[in-house]
């Protein structure tokens, strides 16, 4: 902020000025509210991702792999594919 | 109905701290920190108000109990070591040396028709350098460059709490 700014904003009386330090915290907290969100939704993603990983690491079997074994063994039920 | 929080209410904080002071749990007190800091520069965010109070109870724990009793029974709540009024957190802190002697010498203000009393900017200025926080050091150069400020009675402070201005 410009030095001639904050010394015009200085001049104003203290009620004004505790008004602006309230618009202030409002800005802040609607600022990191929005924050927030955006984080959890990174976080939920991020969840996903570590999830998607876990199950190509063998951990688990993804949905769709699935689906398409039981298309395999609904076609030829005697060779179920491994 | 908005769903914004209402301002600052100082106004409450300081007629809460009268209400102190009339029923004998406190001796004297002032504004001091952030919101002290404002009245003499231009408004920054703060999410406290720090009382700082003389107390009559001598005893160790400054009669903090005997606060928070009364202000809870005023509606007051009480979150860590604030104390909220219309969720907004306020911090009594009892004074010693420094800064009784900055309650003492404290400028008499009315706000908003409450009458009440602030730090003035050259205590201020020596208490940030005590603390010696990063925004203390902030505060000092803001308070430099934009309030009045007496500086025989800022020297006279700083060399009898054997304090140093930090170079800016």
């Amino acid at each position: 902020m410009k030095s001639e700014m904050r010394h015009k904003l200085a001049q104003l009386t203290f009620e004004e000025k505790i008004r602006k330090v309230g618009e202030l915290i409002r800005l802040r907290q609607k600022i990191k509210t929005a924050g927030s969100n955006v984080s959890e939704e990174a976080a939920l993603l991020a969840s996903l991702d570590k999830a998607a990983a876990e199950l190509n690491a063998g951990k688990g079997v993804p949905i769709e792999r699935v689906r398409e074994d039981i298309r395999e063994w609904a076609k030829s039920p005697k060779n179920p594919k491994k | 109905m908005s769903n914004e929080p209402p301002g600052i209410p100082l106004a409450d904080v300081l007629r809460a701290a009268n209400e102190l002071l009339s029923a004998g749990l406190i001796e004297d007190y002032a504004l001091g920190g952030a919101l002290a800091a404002i009245y003499y520069v231009e408004p920054f965010t703060t999410y406290d108000a720090d009382i700082i109070f003389v107390a009559t109870d001598s005893t160790l724990s400054a009669g903090i109990p005997a606060i928070y009793s009364h202000l809870q029974s005023k509606g007051w709540r009480v979150e860590r070591e604030h104390l909220l009024v219309n969720d907004f957190p306020v911090q009594f802190l009892a004074a010693s040396g420094l800064t009784e002697e900055a309650v003492r010498n404290a400028t008499p203000i009315e706000y908003e028709g409450v009458a009440a009393k602030v730090f003035r900017s050259e205590y201020i200025i020596a208490i940030a350098a005590s603390v010696g926080r990063h925004k203390d050091l902030a505060r000092i150069e803001q308070l430099l460059k934009h309030a009045k400020i007496e500086k025989t009675l800022l020297d006279d402070i700083l060399r009898r709490y054997k304090l140093n201005l930090p170079k800016l």
